[in-house]
């Protein structure tokens, strides 16, 4: 029988073909290649992270509500008011069971999540390279994203660090390796629907992303004859998951606002759709204000720790769109690769509230549109000599980088948090009420054989905030306080926030212990009750 | 109360896993590039080497039966190579007056290879029709259609083709009901049919367990006569030939070409509609109960066949599934979790319906269509009592199965899809 052109096309390989022999690097396969970039990531990432960067409170926040899934079947100690998706925690909370010491499993609580954060590096890494290679057939291409994105000082220091938006970032890259592998299967384009769901569900801020992810699955079947079982298999899937989350919330009668029509429960509650409107009122202030959270971050955070990727990253987008929007047929991965860095970068910069890390989902894509445009421009202007100018181009770069990220690897941070914990075991009576950052909670709160554990540990945040803590645990009286355990520039947070019971209990407490390296300062004080 | 949740908890997930199954095998085809390529019709015909027998059972079928004998012998394929045979019960005079009347003109205009076959022993039903009409075939293959079906001129060569091509000895070409909005059910019932010919006969095809359908299906003679033709004592005879084809190992080869498939049209009134899905149901409970299937080669093969089979007791639970947890949700005060995996099936429930929706765009841009733009809100809105409605059904069929009444319910055929096309 004849074949039909249909039929060709189908059995054609999609992967590895046309265009990508002329971009191979020095006839290494690409199993090896994937090898080298996975080593360089473990190494570069796993070195000293259990000891650098200091453990930050939002960290132990993860891992806390993961220790309340894990050990209370809820998902958190305290009343969960819907700031964050829960998809993120459940996750570690997964890995925690696994774990064979649970969260006691490599020393500090936070490192078991930090060993996880490894993982999910090293994966999204591969996928990356993937995805990278498949949308330019080049391998330069993708030695040069992955290198980039394994390597950037900005991504070093939070993607050691246990981060939902690390989580999200994994989702993301099997999402987008799933769809470019696809492999005309309609199962893969849902798996890649699932994927994107669980990132919505770690990670509200995916919703940005979304557009382009399906208008990347449109290009990859809109001339295919399952076009629309594949768009709407795509589309229902990542509902579907993403939507179990407000479904949690109406079936705990916590969706809708308490008090309003479709509240059925009399009672006071929290809510999804007020936590909503919350963030969403939340500002961090205009694109055009230079004193915005987005122009604040860029300076003094994350140019500083690494303007290659941000310098490198942002051309190369707009150069890709420019591309892409010039030439569609020719260039529609660059217009995609571009899309994806202007819809994240349009969220971190419209002026809602954000934090220091989330830049970190822009991270790879970054990466991926720097892989794109360095693979042309090694094309064009190299010529035979691509190798080499390759090499040198890369070894210079990650130099810089590595110089870049020197603290990531020499710095022992986290011992004065181990020190602190230390002292309080030895020092502090297990039924004692303790005001703690989020840092150490899972510690103080982990019964272990040996070292007490302490039951009345409780988060500044919650002290100051959930009234189950403030109004019911302590009646509002500083009184109640038995010692307060500062994280490095926690007094600080509590006079901004103005958290009136803890500072209360502050002025008239003592310093019992101290820990420093660097510009780091620990404190564990001792509230005197003598004292009025 | 404790057991009664996590009796709920238990059937939710049961539901879910058996929901998500049927969801793949329901869009199969489209999920395999190779199946897809497999459902085609051969783009170029072999020269017309096969001969043929067309059975026409009719059973009251004054008003339709006279087109349908002039649709067979105006098949492009040579009348010597072709025989047809319209098969009635001989009380039935009205049937056998019209289709004589037809013989004769054709035999005025040269055309002399349909005959009338008249049987007047019991039982009075199609397969019995059938196993008459086989007795009088000499042709190498024989095929079915019944009195309302809308043939494709090109039928026999696609079968001749494949049959030669292929080398397969059965072959069962896509059956369609067309009047996708004639009634508040037509849709949903099209997009059955739809669905089942264009993807999920190629999955049983490709398990070697295949129920076949009761038309527009052709056999090699020897393989009717090796398996001893079809069971007068079932209401699915088409299913149970199909089942019991599979026990021999013969590879099925189905073909599903928008442009080929045989058109039909859905029962007229909803009370047909009830009694052909109870007749359905039924057969399916008889030929789970008969066993055949268990002397299917492989544990998948007997699975596939008792889960086909024992479906539509399934369908009848999953209609008092529905009600049943919705109440449960509001009454009872099931924790969070629980309340989730309850919902699970309801995810499901939507995706089929979504499924539904996408299948109607496919199924009328196949067949040059126009949905009307809120066809998707009648469907959405008729979806969930569509389930009731096969639920009573397959109840029905259930009681008259366990009460041994086993009558065929037959469905009137008014030729909407004839006025339609």
């Amino acid at each position: 029988m004849n074949e039909t052109n249909d039929q060709a096309a189908m059995r054609r390989r999609p992967a590895a073909s046309g265009q990508g022999d002329d971009a191979r690097l020095w006839n290494l396969s690409e199993r090896s290649l994937i090898m080298i970039m996975v080593l360089l990531s473990l190494v570069v990432h796993g070195y000293n992270m259990f000891n650098y960067p200091l453990y930050l409170g939002d960290e132990g926040i993860y891992m806390e509500q993961a220790w309340s899934v894990v050990r209370e079947a809820k998902l958190s100690p305290y009343t969960y008011f819907y700031d964050h998706a829960p998809g993120g925690w459940i996750l570690i909370a997964a890995w925690s069971l696994l774990l064979p010491g649970q969260f006691g499993a490599f020393g500090m609580a936070i490192n078991s999540g930090r060993v996880l954060m490894l993982i999910i590096h090293v994966i999204s890494v591969v996928l990356l390279y993937r995805v990278t290679r498949k949308f330019t057939g080049s391998q330069i291409a993708a030695v040069a994203a992955t290198g980039l994105f394994t390597l950037s000082p900005l991504g070093l220091y939070y993607q050691r660090m246990v981060l939902l938006d690390n989580i999200l970032v994994l989702w993301m890259m099997v999402s987008l390796y799933l769809i470019v592998f696809h492999g005309n299967r309609l199962i893969t384009l849902i798996a890649s629907g699932v994927a994107f769901g669980l990132g919505m569900v770690t990670k509200e801020n995916a919703a940005f992303f979304a557009p382009v992810v399906a208008y990347m699955v449109y290009n990859e079947v809109r001339q295919r004859y399952y076009f629309r079982f594949a768009m709407t298999g795509w589309a229902f899937s990542a509902v579907a998951v993403t939507s179990l989350y407000p479904l949690y919330a109406l079936l705990k009668s916590e969706l809708f606002p308490s008090g309003s029509v479709l509240s059925f429960t009399p009672a006071e509650h929290v809510s999804l759709i007020s936590t909503f409107f919350w963030q969403l009122t939340r500002s961090g202030g205009s694109a055009f204000d230079p004193s915005s959270q987005f122009w604040v971050f860029l300076q003094s955070r994350w140019w500083t720790k690494d303007s290659i990727i941000i310098m490198l990253g942002a051309a190369s987008s707009a150069w890709n769109i420019m591309l892409g929007l010039m030439e569609r047929e020719r260039y529609r991965n660059n217009l995609v690769a571009g899309l994806f860095t202007a819809a994240f970068g349009f969220y971190l910069l419209k002026g809602s509230a954000i934090l220091e890390f989330y830049i970190v989902p822009l991270l790879p894509f970054l990466a991926l549109n720097t892989g794109m445009a360095a693979d042309q421009l090694l094309k064009n202007f190299m010529g035979r000599s691509i190798g080499i100018g390759f090499l040198v181009a890369f070894a210079g770069l990650s130099a810089l980088l590595l110089y870049g990220a020197r603290d990531q690897f020499f710095i022992d941070q986290t011992r004065t948090q181990q020190e602190q914990l230390q002292f309080i075991r030895q020092n502090v009576p297990a039924d004692a009420s303790l005001v703690i950052d989020d840092d150490l909670w899972v510690d103080l709160h982990e019964k272990r054989k040996g070292s007490p554990s302490y039951p009345l540990a409780h988060s500044h945040w919650k002290v100051d905030q959930d009234p189950d803590i403030r109004v019911k645990l302590l009646n509002e009286d500083w009184q109640n306080i038995d010692y307060l355990v500062l994280s490095d520039d926690m007094d600080q947070v509590l006079r901004i926030n103005n958290e009136t019971v803890i500072l209360q209990a502050y002025d008239r407490s003592v310093v019992i212990a101290q820990f420093e390296e660097g510009n780091v300062l620990l404190q564990v004080r001792r509230v005197n009750k003598s004292r009025r | 109360m404790t057991t009664v949740i996590a009796g709920a908890v238990v059937l939710s997930i049961l539901l879910t896993i058996q929901a998500a199954y049927t969801l793949y095998i329901t869009v199969y085809t489209w999920d395999r590039p190779d199946a897809y390529e497999r459902a085609k019709a051969p783009d170029v015909f072999r020269m017309p080497v096969k001969s043929f027998t067309v059975l026409l059972p009719a059973r009251h079928e004054e008003e339709v039966i006279q087109d349908t004998i002039e649709k067979v012998v105006r098949a492009r394929y040579p009348q010597r190579l072709v025989e047809t045979f319209v098969v009635c019960e001989s009380g039935d005079k009205g049937t056998i007056a019209k289709a004589q009347e037809k013989i004769t003109s054709l035999k005025n205009q040269g055309i002399s290879n349909v005959r009338l076959l008249v049987f007047d022993d019991l039982p009075i039903n199609k397969p019995h029709g059938l196993n008459f009409g086989l007795q009088s075939s000499k042709n190498d293959v024989v095929t079915i259609f019944d009195a309302e079906d809308e043939i494709h001129a090109d039928i026999f060569n696609v079968v001749n083709t494949v049959m030669l091509d292929e080398n397969v000895r059965v072959v069962q070409c896509g059956v369609q009901l067309m009047n996708f909005n004639s009634s508040w059910f037509s849709t949903l019932n099209v997009l059955e049919y739809f669905f089942w010919f264009k993807s999920r006969l190629h999955y049983h095809a490709q398990m070697g367990m295949i129920p076949l359908g009761g038309n527009t299906v052709f056999f090699a003679r020897e393989v009717l006569a090796q398996i001893g033709g079809w069971d007068e004592h079932n209401l699915t005879e088409d299913a149970d030939v199909g089942i019991r084809i599979s026990t021999t190992k013969e590879k099925v080869r189905v073909v599903y070409d928008d442009r080929y498939v045989t058109k039909e049209e859905t029962p007229p009134t909803l009370g047909q509609f009830i009694r052909q899905r109870t007749r359905w149901s039924q057969g399916f409970f008889q030929t789970l109960r008969k066993g055949d299937w268990k002397r299917l080669p492989t544990l998948p093969q007997r699975l596939l066949a008792s889960y086909t089979l024992g479906f539509p007791a399934i369908q009848a639970l999953l209609a008092l599934y529905i009600p049943v947890s919705i109440w449960m949700m509001f009454t009872a005060k099931t924790p969070v979790p629980v309340a989730m995996v309850l919902l699970l099936p309801f995810y499901f429930l939507l995706a089929h319906y979504v499924v539904s929706v996408v299948g109607l765009y496919e199924f009328t841009d196949a067949h040059g269509l126009n949905p009307s733009s809120m066809t998707w809100l009648v469907m959405l809105v008729s979806y969930v009592p569509y389930q009731w409605v096969l639920g009573y059904a397959a109840l029905r069929a259930a009681l008259r199965e366990l009460k041994g009444q086993s009558n065929w319910e037959k469905t009137a055929h008014v030729g909407a899809h004839r006025k339609a096309a």
